[in-house]
């Protein structure tokens, strides 16, 4: 038994080398404008801090936390911005809002479990879940919590405002509507997986995917299905939905474009790896990365590869959501570099490292 | 050509962490229950190997007196030494790694699971992520479970034990197993390392306990009470017992 349990001993520790770490967070970039005249990139690093870019030239104009030796633990999801505000999710609790032209910290606001999901913010609130399952709407200016709604299993996607409703993606298996003003729920829908990507929304209708393999379409104001769509594996990403066409990326390695109306398949696309970064319509190219780090632009109407050659192989997993803005994508990596591309033509155009 | 990554995946890791949200899904959704299920289903299926090993553990701890004897009479002489040895297992058919080769057999299936648990009951997305790459797609009944609830008792799965109860149950049975099976010795030295042996590993496995998620310690502490049942229908009490031992065994060891 000594000889045994010798081994079994080393088997467990073994065993524990091989345990996953973490918390890590992902890299996620998110385009401005924050503050009127200053359109920057921002971009939450892998290194769980949040720089803010130049788009032109990939220039750091600032980064928070400031301190080169502190972070914010793990980030997963990009920045919110708008309002002259840039505001974040961690997975240290807090939600931090920050001047989107100096990165000065405004206010923060500890929600008491991780925060998974990104913010959101428009119709003047700023709204949050955490991995509690508690969403918080909170004043843009002071950070003061104006209201708050319970579910029973984490939020881990970004909350959408349309108008006056916030949607809600859970992960038990709920997207629901709420009220942007008050936070009382307007209506629920049940999917038969949890929800962990953010919804999408156009044409009065909301299109989410989920861990049931399952794309949807939902009515905006009652919440009622209007179609659903079997995908090979997860869909953990949002949608984008332009133009009458819905296009969304899977763990099945697919690119699919929907018919918003119908659901009805206009033409799927086959990448490299799995698809879990979200994709981007920018300039009339959907911008897809997946997990392998290979970047392509397609043609929305037809899925045709129209860039996405070897210098747009990163070499590194892209997981988190692709941003586009003044004729450029800009792509994060788990590696620590972020590139940009021309969204028409995908030709490079600058590429940095943002932790040695 | 598949690395041995992912043989592994393949053959062992995926079947394991699929069947084990499989018993969670069909056991009411309660992730304890489904780890204690697994246990004894894999202690089932290991159950020739844990008999060979056991039988050759008694039977090497029965030839302890003649190997000593052989030490004595070849202290000056080892190439002599090692082949009158070797030359006494083989008349007793006994291989002295006989009872270590089940073991390592066990060591991929205690690796797999502990990494099925924690990547099933990971409240992180990276593990829910890395967990996609390995459920199968069409058990379409595994996916709708996720996130998978990981309460128990007092417990939450993911986590250790808060109040230190199952470190210190792991450790009181990993106690009695390895009393159980502890020969008598006559040689002092052999009975010191039997001693040290006895206080020092189930306080290793104690302190790991501490550190690791409450559902691989229902693992441990399920699988070392199955291994006491099965160990006293071989051997019966053992050391644990001395008095008990003197009386006649059961039937299963008497035929041995």
């Amino acid at each position: 038994m000594s000889r045994t349990a010798l081994v079994l001993l080393l088997g467990l520790l073994g065993a524990a080398a091989c345990a996953p770490p973490g918390p890590h967070g992902w890299a996620n970039a998110a385009f401005g404008p924050a503050a009127p005249g200053a359109p920057l990139v921002y971009l939450v690093g892998a290194e769980a801090k949040l720089f803010a870019l130049d788009p032109d030239t990939g220039q750091v104009r600032w980064q928070f936390p400031p301190e080169a030796d502190r972070n914010l633990t793990a980030v997963y999801s990009p920045p919110a911005v708008g309002d002259g505000l840039v505001v974040v999710g961690a997975y240290d609790r807090k939600v931090y809002a920050l001047d989107g032209a100096t990165g000065a910290a405004r206010w923060e606001f500890d929600t008491g479990a991780p925060v998974i999901a990104g913010p959101a913010l428009g119709a003047g609130i700023v709204v949050v879940g955490n991995g509690a399952g508690r969403v918080v709407g909170l004043d843009p200016a002071s950070g003061r919590l104006r209201w708050e709604y319970r579910t029973e299993r984490p939020v881990w996607a970004r909350p959408v405002i349309v108008g006056t409703t916030v949607l809600i993606a859970g992960m038990d298996h709920h997207l629901r509507a709420l009220d942007a003003r008050s936070g009382q729920l307007r209506w629920q829908f049940r999917a038969d997986g949890a929800l962990p990507g953010s919804p999408a929304v156009d044409q009065e209708l909301v299109f989410f995917g989920g861990l049931d393999s399952t794309i949807r379409a939902v009515g905006l104001e009652d919440g009622r299905e209007r179609w659903r769509f079997s995908a090979g594996h997860w869909v953990w990403n949002t949608p984008v939905a332009a133009g009458g066409t819905v296009y969304v990326g899977g763990l099945d390695g697919k690119v699919y474009a929907l018919d918003a109306v119908s659901g009805r398949t206009r033409w799927v696309y086959a990448a490299p790896h799995r698809v879990k970064a979200d994709p981007v319509l920018a300039d009339g190219v959907l911008v897809v990365a997946d997990e392998g780090g290979q970047v392509v632009g397609l043609r929305p109407s037809d899925g045709q590869v129209l860039w996405g050659g070897q210098e747009h192989n990163l070499g590194a997993p892209v997981v988190g959501a692709v941003a586009a803005g003044r004729g450029r994508v800009f792509v994060a990596a788990q590696n620590y570099w972020v590139y940009s591309f021309d969204s028409v033509t995908g030709a490079p155009k600058w590429r940095i490292q943002t932790r040695k | 050509m598949p690395s041995i990554g992912d043989l592994f995946n393949l053959i062992l890791f995926n079947p394991m962490v699929n069947a084990l949200l499989l018993l969670y899904v069909l056991l009411g959704h309660n992730f304890g229950v489904a780890v204690i299920a697994f246990t004894v289903i894999v202690r089932v299926l290991m159950l020739p190997l844990t008999l060979r090993q056991l039988y050759a553990s008694r039977k090497l701890s029965q030839l302890q007196p003649k190997i000593q004897e052989l030490q004595r009479k070849y202290r000056d002489d080892r190439e002599k030494l090692s082949r009158e040895t070797m030359a006494l297992y083989r008349e007793h058919g006994v291989s002295p790694l006989g009872c270590l080769v089940p073991t390592l057999i066990q060591f991929p299936i205690w690796i797999g699971l502990y990494q099925a648990i924690v990547f099933a009951l990971s409240d992180r997305p990276e593990g829910l992520l890395e967990l996609s790459r390995h459920i199968y797609p069409w058990l379409s009944i595994v996916h709708q479970a996720i996130p998978l609830n990981n309460r128990f008792l007092w417990l939450d799965l993911a986590h250790p034990d808060p109040i230190y109860l199952l470190p210190v149950l792991v450790g009181a049975s990993t106690w009695v197993q390895q009393k159980m099976m502890t020969m008598p010795s006559a040689d002092p030295q052999q009975q010191q390392m039997n001693q040290m042996m006895l206080i020092t590993m189930p306080l290793m496995f104690a302190f790991f306990t501490i550190q690791f998620p409450s559902g691989l310690a229902i693992y441990w502490l399920v699988s070392n009470l199955i291994s006491i049942v099965i160990q006293y229908f071989v051997t019966g009490w053992g050391s644990l017992l001395p008095a008990a031992s003197t009386r006649p065994k059961p039937a299963a060891s008497r035929r041995k």
